[in-house]
């Protein structure tokens, strides 16, 4: 159960954390751009995934079914970017 | 069937719960987002593509705009399940309108976004060779189909949200565990988040 602190306390981080990546974008840094950008990106997907859809202490299921969407998707990208880095 | 109120096991032995439902369907969701971002991601992993490029060519201005405000709705969409949890029911409801209302407004901003992008001619609506003169112009619309594809299947997904929020506040009554249903739909609602939080930097954040 969130609280209304927590939620608007997760809001606000978020918001800093879209203005941040879209800051970063005006540091040329090549691919680390790209890399920061994913990682802000983890990071907003995991405050909203904890606080806003209750997931930081999940029942087994649904720790169990993020668990087979991030395997599906690891197979997924791992064999086709394998393939696709070898050609 | 809700987890707090079906506490009978089944015949099976399992207790049921809508709760595991959404989360299969969920999976799949993030299966067909997560094919979509690789078909992407493979586009734009070309050699010597000028993939990204095109990045130029949409609003940054909008496209943070509409960050904001999705996420903006998925805070209202919190308060109100934290709300309905807490039998506040005339609170939540007049969050999950905001909610809605919220997912509408990005709606339209992301409908003005296609209609100025289609004015210009980078929309695969018209051809976009007269556009871009230079060497390679195939990847340029190779990213703008990928951006059609991506911004408009996410667009889908928002508009059966917005319909999904609006049915729970009408119904809120006739619903035998609203709070519950609301809970569901809710994790729907945030899903569709975590996609644009993705889609965002990819499409936008690239130029």
């Amino acid at each position: 159960m969130i609280t209304i602190r927590s939620a608007v306390l997760t809001y606000i981080g978020l918001i800093v954390l879209v203005l941040l990546t879209v800051g970063s974008i005006f540091i040329p840094l090549g691919v680390g751009n790209s890399l920061i950008n994913l990682a802000i990106a983890v990071a907003k997907a995991a405050l909203i995934g904890a606080v806003f859809m209750h997931l930081r202490k999940p029942l087994p299921l649904a720790a169990m079914s993020i668990f087979v969407l991030l395997f599906w998707l690891c197979l997924m990208y791992g064999f086709t970017l394998s393939d696709y880095a070898t050609r | 069937m809700s987890v707090e109120t079906q506490g009978e096991p089944l015949p099976t032995g399992l207790k049921a719960s809508g709760e595991l439902g959404v989360f299969v369907f969920l999976v799949s969701e993030g299966l067909l987002f997560g094919a979509l971002i690789l078909g992407y991601t493979v586009m734009r992993l070309s050699p010597g593509a000028d993939f990204a490029g095109a990045s130029k060519e949409l609003s940054l201005l909008l496209g943070t705009l509409n960050t904001c405000v999705l996420l903006t709705s998925s805070l209202a969409a919190a308060l109100a399940t934290m709300w309905a949890d807490g039998k506040r029911d005339g609170y939540a409801r007049i969050a999950i309108l905001v909610t809605a209302a919220l997912g509408l407004v990005f709606l339209s901003i992301k409908s003005y976004e296609w209609f100025d992008e289609a004015q210009k001619g980078l929309l695969p609506f018209r051809d976009v060779s007269d556009r871009y003169p230079k060497a390679s112009p195939q990847e340029h619309r190779e990213f703008f189909d990928a951006y059609l594809v991506l911004t408009g299947t996410h667009g889908l997904h928002l508009i059966s949200g917005i319909g999904l929020m609006l049915g729970i506040t009408v119904f809120w009554k006739r619903l035998v565990h609203p709070a519950h249903t609301l809970k569901m739909a809710a994790l729907y609602w945030h899903f569709i988040d975590v996609i644009w939080v993705f889609l965002f930097p990819l499409l936008y954040l690239v130029r």
